[in-house]
Parts: structure tokens; sequence; C-alpha cells
């Protein structure tokens, strides 16, 4: 049952003589909703960047679904530098570029959204399905691929019905509301059929009541699609509500993990992230 | 939507086989002795209309800011011009390097007559274009490394050095070092004696064929990859698009494109040399692509007959000195003075027009919104 998709194994990130992030270590396994959570700055976004293929790791390895996707050690000047641990156990350099790591099964949304703004929401969503496309480029251009791309469309189509952004399909992707927005590039996640999905902050910026929604949205799909969720927030009504366990981390390092009610409980997390609560 | 896409379809193919055929009947009913400067500027804007198409898919729909276009041109012109001269003039063309290093000539080896110049004037121009997209792909292994403003530097650098080396004496053999190769088959070829001129209409056809499939390519899937990189790269790559092949691939077909231009160009001006491919031809191209609109196709063809229009045949007599019949003098027109007035005309046109004649949309849109309007006002008012 509790089969692990993703494990995070030593990871160290350090950019000159700034440890980023500090030996974490990390599992999710299948179908479950995993939040990372700490105060500004701790490097959760360096791990999302590390584990997607954005950054390349200074030190330690990522397992995806079984298989090691990344790994690094520490070379030239960073060999000198290095302030982490677990030095010299890894010897291979695994560096995919962050296509290849989406392609395995893996997709993102990003802090700041990134919509491809000039493009309709159909299309937004359309062009996420290209990396599943089996067609050359000749066959696509004089349209020998009719069918592959007619399929793709009902997918997309199926899609917006079921996130619910149907109606405005053919606006573009910036008119919309903040909230749809979001919405928005967690379906052209989803479009990409990813087996894990990696949700950096979103609901950054959002109300209460938009919050809400996402809570319910995020549970929904998760069941629907049979996903995995990793996720980056700092809405705690939202992180406590849905995640089955969480990881906190304090200057690149991992200080504590546990269920949302272990963590609500733990002195570290307390002093360092959460303060104490009900006295506002 | 499929709807909306089949008007658009029609629209677009009624209107390039409408022109096409007014294209030929013009040239056929007109006199060309009489009407020079119409057809040479008909003929030159379908060929700055194809080259400028093929930078826009490079810079309008992927966001590469790319300045190599006449290098890629040349390329074209060289290899079209020198797979087509007729073998027996070869010893005329090359006669400073003693003949040719290459003694065959495509429309021969392929059976000489209407059919032979036929398939190999577009084997020699698929080959041109060929020539040009593997250079392609060589200088985008290093280029393509860099972005937006470096990107241009370097591709700038490479148009310049091709040039440089075209006209390197050692090349002489084959390139006839700086000399202009020439006495290939031209657009002129294509009048048949005595029957109907098809000049024009060949340059139409040939330019229109290659606009239509990059129109396919940029409406492909492939299309859609190019401009999720050009609005924002990092999603793109996030959602498992090869930044790298990709950036490839449209270098590459953009090249292809201004290779095959490059050789309409040389039967346009019936000689490749290539001094005459120099940056300021690039800067000609773009100029076009920003006042048609960046990332708008017809944008970028209106604009080519628009531009070439302009500055080759409308403005003439702005360079001829011109006494009326009272004896004034008029003003300012003397050799030169056309340019002055034609860059007058450049700087309003692009600040009335911001984001160029068409900004990112398509003539077929305007068409169809157009029709759309007017038969809502017919539904209102009755």
């Amino acid at each position: 049952m509790s089969e692990t998709v993703l494990k995070v194994e030593n990871v160290t990130m350090q950019f000159g003589g700034v440890v980023a992030v500090d030996n974490l270590n990390l599992e999710v396994n299948r179908g479950e909703i995993v939040a990372l959570i700490g105060p500004n700055g701790a490097g959760k976004t360096t791990a999302f960047n590390v584990i997607t293929g954005v950054y390349q790791p200074t030190n330690g390895a990522v397992w995806f679904q079984g298989e090691k996707i990344v790994e690094n050690h520490p070379q030239g000047k960073m060999k000198a530098l290095y302030k982490g641990e677990h030095a010299g156990e890894y010897t291979a350099v695994l560096a995919p570029t962050p296509d290849r790591v989406t392609r395995l099964g893996m997709a993102r949304t990003f802090q700041n959204i990134r919509l491809w703004k000039s493009q309709t929401v159909f299309d937004n969503i359309l062009i996420a399905k290209h990396c599943r496309a089996t067609s050359n480029v000749f066959s696509a251009a004089f349209r020998l691929n009719r069918k592959e791309e007619a399929e793709q469309r009902e997918n997309v189509e199926a899609l917006l019905e079921t996130v619910g952004l149907v109606d405005v399909k053919n606006e573009l992707a910036t008119s919309l509301p903040y909230g749809r927005q979001r919405r928005l590039e967690i379906a052209r996640a989803l479009a990409a059929e990813p087996k894990l999905l990696l949700l950096d902050e979103p609901a950054a910026g959002m109300n209460p009541q938009e919050t809400e929604e996402l809570t319910a949205f995020i549970s929904e799909i998760r069941d629907r699609f049979r996903l995995t969720v990793f996720l980056i927030e700092h809405h705690m009504n939202l992180v406590m509500n849905i995640s089955e366990r969480i990881y906190v981390l304090d200057f690149g390092k991992l200080i504590a993990q546990g269920t949302p009610a272990e963590i609500q409980n733990d002195k570290r997390v307390i002093d360092a992230y959460l303060g104490v609560s009900g006295d506002a | 939507m499929e709807k909306t896409n089949k008007k658009r379809l029609w629209i677009t193919l009624l209107c390039a086989a409408a022109l096409l055929i007014l294209v030929t009947l013009l040239e056929n009913v007109l006199d060309p002795s009489k009407n020079v400067m119409l057809f040479i500027s008909l003929k030159k804007g379908a060929v700055y209309a194809l080259v400028a198409v093929s930078m826009n898919l490079l810079n309008g729909f992927t966001g590469l800011f790319s300045l190599g276009q006449a290098g890629f041109m040349l390329l074209g012109a060289y290899t079209y011009a020198i797979l087509t001269i007729p073998t027996d003039q070869r010893d005329a063309v090359y006669y400073i390097y003693n003949g040719s290093a290459i003694n065959f000539s495509l429309p021969e080896l392929l059976g000489g007559g209407p059919v032979g110049l036929v398939l190999g004037v577009l084997l020699a121009l698929i080959l041109g274009g060929c020539v040009a997209a593997a250079v392609a792909w060589l200088i985008g292994l290093p280029v393509l490394r860099l972005k937006s403003d470096y990107l241009a530097i370097a591709t700038l650098g490479f148009g310049e050095i091709i040039r440089a080396v075209f006209q390197w004496d050692k090349l002489g053999p084959v390139t006839n070092g700086a000399n202009a190769l020439k006495n290939f088959p031209t657009f002129s070829s294509f009048n048949i004696q005595g029957g109907p001129r098809l000049s024009t209409c060949v340059a139409f056809l040939l330019a229109g064929i290659c606009i239509a499939v990059i129109l396919l390519l940029i409406n492909s899937t492939y299309g859609r990859a190019f401009k999720a990189i050009r609005d924002d790269e990092v999603a793109a790559e996030a959602m498992g698009i090869n930044l790298a092949r990709h950036k490839r691939l449209s270098f590459c077909i953009s090249s292809f494109f201004a290779g095959v231009g490059g050789g309409l160009f040389a039967m346009l001006v019936n000689q490749a040399q290539a001094k005459t491919f120099t940056t300021a031809m690039t800067y000609e191209i773009l100029l076009i692509v920003v006042i048609g609109g960046i990332g708008s196709v017809s944008g970028s063809c209106i604009a080519a007959f628009l531009y070439v229009a302009a500055s080759e045949w409308w403005l003439r007599f702005l360079d001829t000195e011109t006494v009326l019949k009272n004896g004034f003098k008029v003003p300012f027109l003397r050799t030169g003075f056309r340019m002055v007035v034609f860059s007058v005309i450049i700087m309003i046109v692009v600040l009335f027009f911001r984001r160029g004649i068409m900004g990112d949309r398509e003539l077929p849109d305007l068409l169809a919104g157009l029709s759309g309007k007017t038969r809502r006002k017919e539904a209102s008012g009755k």
C-alpha cells in the first residue's frame, strides 16, 4: 500500500558559501498529500527546484517511482567549499532537464503564476499535452496526426469540464480572476498526465473563501486522477486540513515531520514557525 | 471552435487563390515593359514576404531574436545558383577561375526542357534551404544557449562571417569569389515563348507554398510549443517541452525557408553575389516584421508588399529633379531624397501602429470578425 513515489535522499544544495537546503531527507507515498512548510527563506522552493530538475543539487540523490532520477556530488571549486554531510557517498552525476522530469510523471505549478499569457485557457492546457504527443514535426505540420490532435482536444475539453473552467475556455488566460488562474495552472499541470503533482504555494494571495475552494479542489483531483500531491504552503488551515503528513524546514534543515496533530504540538515548530496559537 | 477554424481556412485559401489569379491576369493583360516597377515590386514583395514570415517564425513565434536572416539567404542563393547554372555557361561565369569546380546542372541532369527546368529549379531551391538549415543546426549548437540581445549579436556575426567566407578567393572555383554568379534560370525563364507570361505567378506560387507550410507548422502542436516558449520559457520547460530541441527546430526551419527565400531572391535579381546579402538586408526584413506585427504572418506579408512598393516604386519620383512647366524647380527632389521621405514614413507608421499593422492578429480573424459584425448588425436592424 504505502509505496514510495518520491524519495529525497541526503540532498544538500549550496550556492557558493550559502547552504540553502541542508541534508534533506523525505519520502512521499502513493496517494498521499504531503506538505512542506517553514518560514520564508527556509529553502522550500529550492527543494522543489532540485526535485524537478531546475537546480542540480550539490550532493545527494532524488528517487522517483523507484528509479534514481537525480544524483550529484561536489565537484570542482565546490569540493573545498562544501559544508554539508555525506560527502563522498555519491559518485554518479544524473542531471535531467526539467522537461524530462515532467515526462517521467511529475508536474508542478509555480509560486507566482506562470501561465502562457497570450494564449487562451484552452490553448494553455492543449500546449501542456504537447509533451505526450508522439507525432514528429513533419506529421504534425502536414496534419498526418489528425487522430492524435482530435484526441488531445477531446481530453482537454474533458479536463476543462472536470476543473470547471469550460465556460471560459476561449478567454485569454490572463483575463481570468486570480483564483481561477491558480486553478488553470493546476489543470495545466494535470494535462501533462503526472503521477506526482507538486504545488508551490497554491493558495498564495487567495482570500479565505478561495482557499477553502482550493482545499476541496486539491482533494478532489487527488481522488479523481489517483495522484500523489506534494505541496508547499503558508496557509495553515489548508495544510492542516488536507495533508496526511507534514515536513517542516527551517534554515534549510528538516526540523520536524509527522501528522498535522503532531506538528501543531511540536515545540521546535512552534518556536521556529507557527508561533503560539490561540492568543492572537 | 471547429467551425471558425474551417471558416478561417476557407477565407485564407480563397484569398490566396484570388491573389494568384489576379497576379497572373495582370501580368498577361498589362504590358510588362511599361509597368516594370509594378512587376518588380510584386515579385520582390513575394520573396520578402517569405523571408519576413520565416523571420517571424523565429522572432515572433518562438521569441528568439535572431539577425542571421541575410546569411541564410546567402547560403540558399549560392546553393541554388551553383546547382543550376547550365554547363555550357559555366566557363563564361567562372572565367576568372578558369571554369567551375562543379560541372553539372540540375535542370540538365533532370532531363532538360521545361520538365527538367521546373524539377531542377524546385530541387535546387529545396537543397538551398537544406544547406541553410544544416548550417543553422551547426551554429545553433553554441549560439542557441544565448538569450535575447546576445543571440542577436551572435547571429549578426554569423551573417558577416558567412559573407566574408563566400568572397574568399580560395573558394573561387565554387563560389566565383567576390564576383556574381549569373546565367542561371530566373523567374523570367518561366515566361513561355509566345504563350502566357508566368514569371510573377511562379514567384507568388513558390513563396505562397512556403508560407502555407509555415502557417501549417505554426498551427500544429509544435507551433503551439514554440508560442509557449515565447510566452514563458520556464513554464514551457516545466510542462515537458524540451527547450534545446524546440529552439533548434524553430531555428532550422526558419533558416530553411530563409534559404529558399534566398534562392528566390537570386531568381529575382538574376544573380547571386555575396555583397548583396548585407546586414542592411536583415534590417530591412526585421523592419517588415516589426511593421507588419510581430507574431502575425499576414501582417508580415502585407508589410512586405507595402515596404517594397514604397521603397522601390511609389517614391521613385522623389529621386529625379523636376522642373515644372513655368520653370519652377521643385525643391529637395534629387537622388537620395526618396530614402529620406521613406524613413520619415517608417517613423510615422511605427509611431501610430505601436504593435505593427496587424499586432498579433491574422487577416482571416479580421475578415471573419467583420462579417460577423455586419451579420449582427443586420440581425439587430430587423
